[in-house]
């Protein structure tokens, strides 16, 4: 009750309170304080008792308040109240003093009839008398360059004549950017003064144009320079969105009215209904009741649907994919109710990405192949209602289904929990895993499905032979036969022609594979990986037949590879002065020493990539592996003795580090290649202060960490001096790092994984992506390390401490409590693993991370 | 990333000999030099669909939902300079409006 009556009173108060006391001098002071600070309501109030006094004399000043209220509302969005006090006003029977008032109503209402734009025009007489506040003259200038009726504004006055020139300008300018002419309408507005009033729209015009002719710093710069709170401005907001403005972007992503404006603009009306409001609904995780909002639009898709309908499908279809797994879950269900349901007719094309989106989904999940199978068959049959679908396409699609079936997968799965796995995972030493096919019965099946279907398609026949291939011995006949048919079929494929002849130089059918390569060299001169596979080839058939002592064969075959070789960049199989070198070792394997010596010497000038001495190395090398009596080699034995005792060229003993390691690979000698390893370590180390390149130091390290050398004393001793010519080289760093935190005996120190931390910084400030890619790998590499190691003393731990430990409670053990803290372990080792070395899951569906 | 069957304006069952001209003509018109951006997107379409498996291939393991939200199915195409139709007259007039009544 005490409540009302102070509402009341207060209400009294409110209704009494126009100051009657005042004197009109301090009612005017007053009033005139109000306006200043915009506290327009009071200024009301004063205005209104003034009025009461003298209404001629102040009905101004009532007016001038009233609009700056009517204003204030307005820019609140209160048109309610605005439309009250406008109502005011025209009771106050000034019908010029509401004239803008109208012309802002009407722009608000976004209805704008021909008597506004005939009152816009009147207006214009009064530009110059300072009647008219900007804002006024905005409004007027928003209402004549959206006129309909009027295609000439009339001037009322001649001072306004260039107004209505400007006003024309940008109504034309408008016009001929929607006809893509954007010089024009450039042109069109350059007349334009800079202290125009339509000086921003000038602006705005350049901006636009500059926006569709791809400038998009000029058009930013353009659109951002806009004074803020005016029409152009507003304009340029939704091409600021467009072209991505952050600052824009930030403020308006959210506001629906905004993203109508945009759509408008960027679309049309129809999709401006219903876009924004779908934008929000997904952004705020409602994506059922967004894909709601567009469903209509997408429904009347056809093959020559709108690019906006296919974009629009392919974002509701595909996004799934970035969902988490229970979004997906939820939001599949709901398209699958929305699409098959025997209600809703939902077209083809909706269906078919639909199926096909579960297909590629069931295709990562576990045991999920059979089912993504039938999946694509029956993508292929929706696929056929749109439109009869060609064989290529549905050999493609067979195609695919083998392909779920031919994906690697890990061989031993099973056996991932073994002693050795985990001690090898802990030190992390793991190899590679061996991989097979998933079922490579079914994939053979479906391809060749798929090649019955569209037999010219060779891409699918590679794919069955690809599998074939990953099967290994167990497909080779299978293989053979493939490749014959393909052979066939394909005659002037150089891939299979350079497989075939491959993978009969494998089977050791030299000429069969050698008259392959040689069709496959025909058809592309200027591959050297051909080239290679023949010189490789030629060279173990010429050992085979020196072997059978066909000598006569041997040169004839030597001599026909030769025109393959290739003089180029230290190339040790491409390089002719080798392939002669070789040809003199299987000349003195059958004690021909004449034509051994002339090969040697036409060998040592051959190859201008290659020093004599080098040639001379390798001669020496492949002769020692193939057992050549020594007193042939005595020469260039005591030659090469010369050389090493006066090499003081790094370079030089890299090439015969090059060298070294290839012969290694052909190497019946081990004494000779341990002799020579020695000799070789010993003159690098000679010159380890004689690095003149982080490139010279890197290539001694990779020899020194090969398999066959294995000597980490001269790769940290190289790494060490090279990280002192070279400081800011940061492979050397990472290099001696990784070989360092390798050769620690249990897991790397805080302050290693520190440096290789700051290596990664430097390697990001530097752009050196290379760098950065492999530090990053490291160090994953070693955090696996030390989570197994931690998984593993955590292990030890769940035994209790050491001092608690008592042997002979450990024989009382029950065998369930043991089984239970093995379990324990396994499920912690489980969730350390290393994608694709999971144990199989206990709950489909699970993601399994295919190989 | 965008359709490339958009950005070469080619219609999805295409031959090869029809990709080469549509992605000849694309790159004739946004050369490099002027049009960097629009020239890697153009190149990169056309990597996927010049050959019959690469279109396929497409076709069948796209999952790039191709835009970050649905506005953005809008905008992405606008964000090549090609790509950017200006309205129609009487469109643009409405944007105006909508503009003029919410300033």
């Amino acid at each position: 009750m005490a409540k009302k009556q102070r509402r009341q009173n207060k209400k009294q108060k409110g209704k009494t309170s126009a100051q009657p006391h005042l004197s009109t001098t301090e009612l005017e002071n007053r009033f005139h304080n109000s306006l200043e600070r915009f506290a327009y309501r009071p200024a009301i109030k004063f205005a209104k008792e003034l009025h009461r006094r003298e209404p001629d004399k102040y009905q101004s000043l009532l007016i001038k308040a009233l609009q700056g209220l009517y204003r204030e509302l307005s820019n609140k969005d209160q048109t309610a109240r605005a439309a009250t006090i406008m109502e005011q006003i025209k009771n106050l029977g000034e019908s010029s003093a509401t004239d803008t008032i109208e012309l802002s109503l009407a722009l608000q209402n976004g209805v704008i009839l021909p008597q506004h734009e005939k009152i816009a025009v009147g207006k214009m007489a009064e530009w110059e008398s300072g009647e008219l506040t900007d804002s006024d003259k905005n409004v007027i200038i928003d209402i004549l360059l959206i006129a309909t009726t009027l295609d000439q504004p009339q001037a009322a006055e001649p001072v306004t004549q260039p107004l209505v020139t400007d006003i024309l300008a940008i109504r034309n300018a408008f016009k001929l950017i929607c006809d893509k002419q954007y010089a024009a309408a450039t042109e069109e507005v350059n007349g334009i003064k800079r202290n125009s009033h339509l000086a921003p729209w000038r602006l705005l015009i350049k901006g636009i144009t500059a926006f569709y002719l791809g400038d998009d710093e000029k058009a930013l710069t353009a659109f951002r320079k806009l004074p803020a709170r005016s029409t152009p401005a507003e304009l340029g907001k939704a091409y600021l969105f467009l072209l991505k403005d952050t600052e824009t972007c930030r403020q308006f992503a959210k506001k629906e009215l905004f993203l109508q404006k945009v759509s408008l603009l960027a679309a049309d009306e129809e999709v401006a209904k219903f876009l924004p409001r779908a934008e929000i609904l997904w952004n705020t995780g409602r994506y059922r009741d967004s894909y709601s909002k567009i469903e209509p639009f997408l429904l009347n898709i056809d093959q020559t649907g709108s690019s906006l309908q296919n974009r629009l499908l392919r974002f509701y279809y595909n996004s799934p994919s970035t969902m988490n797994d229970d979004q997906q879950q939820d939001y599949i269900h709901f398209l699958s109710k929305k699409l098959f349901s025997p209600k809703n007719k939902c077209p083809a094309q909706l269906q078919a990405a639909y199926i096909r989106n579960a297909a590629l989904y069931e295709e990562t999940c576990f045991e999920g192949e059979e089912i993504a199978v039938k999946l694509w068959d029956s993508f292929l049959e929706i696929c056929n209602r749109i439109q009869p679908a060609s064989r290529a396409f549905t050999a493609a699609v067979y195609a695919h289904q083998a392909g779920i079936f031919a994906e690697l997968q890990e061989l031993d799965q099973d056996i991932v929990f073994s002693p050795q796995k985990i001690m090898a995972a802990i030190l992390g030493d793991q190899d590679d895993p061996k991989l097979e096919p998933i079922d490579p019965h079914r994939a053979e099946v479906l391809y060749r499905r798929a090649i019955k279907t569209d037999p010219d398609n060779l891409e699918i026949r590679l794919k069955l032979l690809e599998l074939f291939e990953d099967l290994g011995n167990k497909a080779k006949a299978k293989t053979n036969r493939l490749l014959d048919e393909l052979i066939r079929s394909f005659p002037d494929n150089k891939e299979i022609l350079t497989k075939t002849g491959v993978r009969c130089l494998e089977r050791k059918a030299f000429p069969k594979g050698l008259k392959y390569l040689y069709q496959a060299a025909r058809l592309d001169a200027t591959d050297n990986k051909i080239k290679e596979y023949i010189i490789l080839g030629s060279i173990n058939y010429a050992w085979k037949l020196t072997l059978a002592d066909n000598q006569k064969r041997c040169r004839e075959l030597l001599a026909e590879t030769l025109p393959f070789c290739v003089a180029k960049g230290q190339h040790l199989t491409l390089s002719p002065a080798l392939l002669r070198a070789r040809w003199a070792v299987f000349a003195l394997f059958h004690d021909q020493v004449e034509e051994g010596k002339q090969e040697l010497a036409t060998a040592l000038t051959a190859d201008n990539s290659l020093d004599p001495d080098e040639v001379l190395y390798f001669f020496r090398l492949y002769a020692g592996v193939h057992n050549i009596p020594k007193e042939y080699l005595k020469g260039s034995e005591t030659e090469l003795n010369k050389v090493f005792r006066r090499v003081d060229n790094l370079d030089r003993l890299i090439t015969f580090t090059k060298i070294i390691l290839y012969n290694n690979q052909v190497s019946e000698n081990d004494t000779l290649i341990k002799k020579e390893l020695s000799r070789l370590i010993k003159a690098l180390k000679k010159l380890t202060k004689k690095i003149t390149s982080p490139k010279q130091c890197l290539a001694v390290v990779e020899f020194a960490q090969s398999h066959l050398v294995d000597n980490h004393k001269l790769a940290l001793a190289f790494l060490r001096q090279g990280q002192r010519k070279f400081p800011d080289d940061l492979e050397i760093r990472l290099v001696r790092l990784s070989l360092e935190m390798e050769n620690s005996r249990s897991i790397p120190t805080y302050k290693q994984m520190d440096q290789l931390n700051d290596l990664i910084e430097q390697a990001k400030t530097t752009e050196n992506h290379r760098i950065t890619r492999k530090a990053v790998e490291l160090v994953e590499h070693f955090e696996r390390k030390i989570n197994w190691h931690r998984s593993f003393n955590n292990f030890e731990n769940l035994y209790g401490n050491d001092e608690d430990y008592d042997d002979d409670e450990t024989e009382e053990f029950d065998d369930e409590v043991v089984n239970e803290v093995v379990d324990e372990f396994f499920d912690s080792v489980a969730e350390r693993l290393p994608p694709g070395a999971s144990k199989p899951p206990k709950n489909w569906p699970r993601r399994r991370t295919r190989k | 990333m965008h359709n490339p069957y958009e950005i070469l304006e080619l219609a999805t069952d295409c031959n090869d000999q029809q990709a080469r001209r549509s992605y000849l003509d694309k790159i004739k018109e946004f050369p490099p030099e002027h049009f960097p951006e629009h020239f890697r997107e153009i190149n990169e379409a056309y990597e996927l669909v010049k050959s019959q498996e690469g279109r396929f291939n497409y076709q069948l393991m796209d999952k790039d939902p191709g835009a970050a939200s649905p506005i953005d199915t809008l905008r992405q195409p606008q964000t090549l300079a090609g790509f950017r139709q200006p309205p129609s007259l009487p469109t643009m007039r409405e944007y105006l409006k909508q503009c003029m009544k919410d300033r």
